[in-house]
């Protein structure tokens, strides 16, 4: 079944009482179901990753509730219970690697759960299989290259296990071919193992790859859908600060000039299909 | 001509266990009033490349020219270099460090041994070309600004010294598509009214693609392929090769001719796309070269 996110009316405030006191959520509620592969988009500022700091309490409620399943982030009690389900992957891979072997930097989170030595080597085993670097297990991980940094961060928090992986635009400061790498990662957690994800990204293309796409603005969820109907409000979508995939944007400025095209292209190979 | 690589190497540590050589016999040229696109992937060498344009790294073997003049020449003309060609580092905000917008972007001038009234005007010009308001912001903490302003203050502290070359590492990294696309658009205007030749850094091929006039690619050290835009994504096999690839619109160009549709594939943007499409579509499909038919 997986585990699932739920905020109930979910505001936060940083700088609660304080001259500078700013709103970042304001009222969210949102439910996720366990294994569901969701993306979350908008512009700098509009509560994105202060919304997914939520998840695994990082931070914690000004007002509102937020469950890991039946777990109340806010009850200190709970609190490890789901740092071991919900595991977050950051931006900069440099700012989340340890240890000086790519396998050490792996076993690092087990090891702290108290986990048994050959349980240990097990899940270090599979987790650089997963996400694909089993055969440089030995390497120092300054060497490696950007996406490969970005991968072995995602090996160290799917060696604990969690059951939803929320990751804050894990491939900003890679290249295309590692961008590829991580997003098949994702994609091959969710199918295969059921790990829900919580994709947060500027790229409107990397949102086309999940179920559902949350566009949030000035602390609310503007827009929640499947992302061939979020990527339809075209007019809205820029209103927000945001653009549309190009093969999107292309079909529907060619529809707008009178050219016969069904609803719902997404992709080149559609695109093609149609022209032709 | 601008700048100019010669046998451009570089070693990382040589002679140890760890020595890694990163440039391998680079040979470049930039002129005046270009637009240039680096890409390549993670660790090709970019960032190793683009130290070298101002002396923040020296070359292990062969020479890098700037105007002429190597930057292994004495401290005056490095000094001089540092002047002309000014460097933005990837996350530049990182670097902030003054109490107020002001006095950050004050602070490159100041070092130039410049008036107070020549300081001010540059740091008014400098902001005011990355659109943020000098009135509005001179006595804010720029740790108090949003992250894309924050951006933009780095950003202006190089401008300030008024450099001839603006070299820019991964300028969007994080920033929203609204960001992103007022910052380049920033920068193009840069390079268009006032003559800057920028350098700029992506992994975005659409960036890349939609700004520059030239491209280079790096690979393993080595200037693969370079050109202009067009030239350099023609070789569409070449660069995917090389783990890059080129922006969605061109890739659908590419498929459509592929199908045998005579359009052109040095298509970069939405727009374009439409103009080009748009004359050939009958009932929604597009006419096959060099037949009379609508399929």
């Amino acid at each position: 079944m997986g585990v699932s996110l739920r905020t109930e009316n979910l505001s936060f405030c940083y700088n609660k009482g304080k001259e500078n006191e700013e709103k970042a959520l304001d009222n969210v509620s949102l439910k996720t179901s366990g294994g569901e592969y969701m993306a979350v988009i908008g512009h700098n500022g509009s509560g994105k990753s202060t919304l997914a700091k939520h998840f695994n309490g990082l931070l914690l409620p000004s007002e509102g509730k937020v469950f890991v399943d039946d777990l109340d982030t806010s009850v200190s009690e709970n609190i490890w219970k789901v740092r071991q389900k919900v595991g977050m992957v950051f931006q900069n891979p440099d700012n989340q690697i340890v240890a000086t072997t790519v396998e050490e930097d792996v076993a690092f989170g087990p090891e702290n759960l108290g986990i048994v030595p050959e349980e240990i080597r097990e899940r270090v085993h599979e987790a650089l299989n997963t996400v694909d670097l089993g055969g440089i297990s030995g390497h120092a991980p300054h060497l490696l290259s950007g996406g490969q940094k970005q991968r072995l961060a995602i090996a160290g928090i799917i060696a604990m296990k969690p059951d939803v992986l929320v990751l804050d635009e894990p491939t900003s400061m890679i290249d295309p071919r590692g961008k590829k790498e991580v997003l098949n990662t994702l994609k091959q957690l969710n199918q295969q193992e059921n790990i829900t994800i919580i994709h947060i990204t500027h790229s409107m293309d990397e949102a086309m790859e999940a179920k559902r796409v949350i566009v949030m603005n000035q602390g609310r969820i503007d827009l929640d859908d499947a992302p061939g109907e979020v990527f339809l409000q075209v007019e809205r979508i820029k209103e927000l600060g945001l653009e549309i995939p190009q093969i999107v944007e292309l079909a529907h400025s060619l529809k707008q000039e009178g050219v016969n095209l069904p609803k719902g292209i997404f992709d080149i190979e559609s695109l093609v299909e149609e022209l032709c | 001509m601008l700048i100019e690589c010669k046998d451009l190497t570089h070693v990382y540590m040589p002679g140890s266990p760890m020595s890694h050589k990163a440039l391998d016999e680079v040979n470049l040229t930039i002129d005046k009033g270009e637009f240039v696109g680096i890409i390549g992937q993670t660790g090709s060498g970019k960032s190793t490349l683009i130290q070298h344009f101002n002396g923040l790294l020296l070359p292990t073997s062969g020479d890098v020219l700037i105007q002429g003049k190597s930057t292994q020449g004495d401290k005056k003309s490095l000094k001089d270099i540092r002047e002309k060609v000014g460097l933005v580092f990837q996350y530049p905000e990182h670097q902030l460090f003054e109490e107020t917008v002001a006095k950050d972007v004050e602070f490159g001038p100041k070092n130039l041994g410049l008036s107070q009234e020549e300081v001010g005007e540059r740091t008014r010009y400098a902001l005011e070309k990355v659109g943020l308001s000098y009135e509005e912001l001179k006595d804010r903490s720029p740790f108090e600004l949003s992250g894309g302003q924050m951006r933009r203050v780095a950003i202006a502290g190089v401008l300030a010294i008024k450099p001839e070359v603006l070299v820019l590492d991964e300028p969007t990294a994080g920033l929203d598509p609204r960001g992103k696309q007022d910052i380049l658009d920033k920068m193009l205007r840069l390079h268009r009214e006032q003559g800057i030749t920028v350098i700029l850094v992506s992994h975005s091929m659409d960036d890349i693609a939609k700004y520059s006039d030239k491209i280079m690619v790096m690979h393993q050290g080595r200037l693969k392929i370079s050109g202009d835009v067009k030239e350099v994504f023609a070789r569409l096999k070449d660069i995917e090769e090389l783990g890059l690839n080129a922006p969605k619109i061109t890739l659908l160009m590419y498929r459509l001719r592929e199908k045998g549709f005579d359009v052109p594939y040095d298509v970069f943007t939405v727009e374009e796309a439409k103009e080009h499409l748009l004359p050939h579509l009958k009932k929604g499909k597009l006419k096959k070269s060099g037949s009379d038919f609508y399929v």
